[in-house]
């Protein structure tokens, strides 16, 4: 049979109904399955940048082992390839990509989003990043370097970004609220909003 | 295999084995050739060029590479670097 | 001073190297700039012709998409998406297969990257994704052809 059908929807409930018939995959299980995921978001990762921002041990756990970082945080990572953390600094600015597919890290940032999927953010992040990131309007310095990660094995990266000027005697839980998906992969800087 | 160390200028095999069949590949087609240097080790995995084809996997070390992105495009943009996850078998000493 | 454009160029080279296709799998356009000839370091090394390199696109595969010229101009939406139903339940069919050791991501990796080009890109992301697990599921036996086609016309 050619799988020439792109009527996904049809072929998405046969292929539950016959799963299901076997014992394979029951809709209990799906459905389970999905309110797991849904428990991932940016705001995870977030909790994560602001305790690193405040806290220079956790920071330093976070560049050495993002995935104990994340457990700290009730975070889990049980089953979760093991998760990177990339340090901005003055005058380094990461941009993360997968070039080959779109792995993302989910277990801190939750699904990736639709433009980290494009062909378009595909192809341009290791080629030209400042380019792209002014889609978003992001403008960096001229002097500072951007080092675009290609995520093309078991690890899934996040961007541990610069903590904005004026923030300093924010909260944990205000500093979290500035951090945005965009961030934690490069696209964006945090801002006050 | 030998083992790199950080620092140490390695080099992307130029193979193409989607060239010879069904493959998996997670090297990039940008970097195959091309020279870079290792940062760090990033411990061992489960082969994916067999895992995706059911094949037994060994682990075989993984390394983050950093490449100069100049001599890849020649499109003359400066300040930008590129960190990919390089498998030990795409590697060789430059 | 630029190097001149040749067509066919021999070169006195050493025996192991290899003839290096540009590594951009396109047909950009080409340009013979970034390899000057070199010296041989020994005469007695043999005397290789190398053919233009234009006549050796590496095969790149098509999901292989970084630095790509032909989607460089792509704009990007950078606007969020949620996520419908069916994407939702490819995304959690996946893991569940995978948590129960049907199916690897790299068996789906391997699956999505052997849809053919125009589809590949005609195709949604999760549309891709179904895809890709049903020819996995069938190619590993865990269903016939048969039942999916029977399937099929219920759904």
């Amino acid at each position: 049979m050619m799988l020439q059908e792109t009527d996904g929807e049809r072929l998405l409930v046969a292929v539950r109904r016959l799963l299901e018939a076997k014992g394979i995959a029951s809709t209990a299980e799906i459905a389970e399955r999905i309110a797991v995921t849904d428990r991932a978001s940016p705001g995870q990762g977030a909790r994560m940048v602001a305790r690193a921002w405040t806290d220079p041990d956790y920071r330093a756990l976070m560049v050495e082992d993002g995935s104990k970082a994340a457990e700290m945080l009730g975070i889990p990572m049980r089953g979760m390839p093991p998760l990177g953390v990339l340090q901005n600094a003055p005058g380094l600015h990461h941009l993360v990509v997968c070039t080959l597919c779109s792995c993302y890290p989910r277990a801190v940032l939750g699904y990736p989003p639709y433009w980290f999927k494009s062909a378009g953010y595909r192809a341009r992040a290791v080629r030209d990043p400042r380019g792209l990131i002014a889609e978003w309007g992001t403008v960096l310095p001229d002097d500072t370097k951007v080092t675009v990660v290609d995520s093309t094995a078991d690890y899934r990266w996040m961007v541990l970004p610069l903590r904005p000027p004026g923030t300093e005697d924010w909260t944990e839980t205000q500093l979290a609220a500035i951090v945005r998906e965009g961030d934690m992969i490069g696209v964006t800087v945090p801002k006050l909003s | 295999m030998a083992t790199f160390a950080p620092g140490t200028r390695v080099r992307v095999r130029n193979d193409w084995p989607e060239a010879r069949g069904p493959a998996h590949i997670r090297t990039p087609h940008y970097v195959r050739g091309a020279q870079g240097t290792v940062v760090r080790a990033l411990g061992a995995f489960k082969n994916p060029e067999d895992l995706a084809f059911a094949r037994p996997a060994p682990p075989r070390a993984l390394y983050h590479v950093r490449f100069d992105p100049e001599p890849i495009w020649h499109d003359g943009r400066k300040g930008n670097d590129l960190l990919v996850e390089i498998f030990e078998q795409w590697l060789e000493p430059a | 001073m630029a190097p001149p454009l040749f067509t066919t160029v021999a070169l006195v080279a050493k025996p192991e190297d290899s003839i290096r296709p540009r590594r951009l799998g396109n047909n950009a356009a080409r340009d013979e700039s970034d390899r000057p000839p070199r010296a041989a370091e020994s005469p007695n090394q043999p005397t290789r012709v190398i053919v233009a390199r234009m006549d050796q696109d590496p095969p790149r595969a098509h999901h292989d998409m970084g630095g790509v010229p032909k989607y460089l101009c792509e704009p990007v939406d950078i606007e969020p998406h949620a996520l419908t139903d069916f994407d939702k339940e490819v995304d959690a069919l996946r893991g569940v297969l995978g948590a129960k050791g049907v199916m690897t991501v790299d068996e789906l990796r391997r699956g999505i990257e052997a849809i053919p080009e125009a589809d590949y890109h005609r195709l949604t992301y999760y549309r891709r994704w179904i895809r890709s697990i049903a020819d996995n599921l069938l190619r590993k036996g865990v269903i016939t052809e048969a039942e999916l086609a029977a399937a099929m016309e219920q759904a």
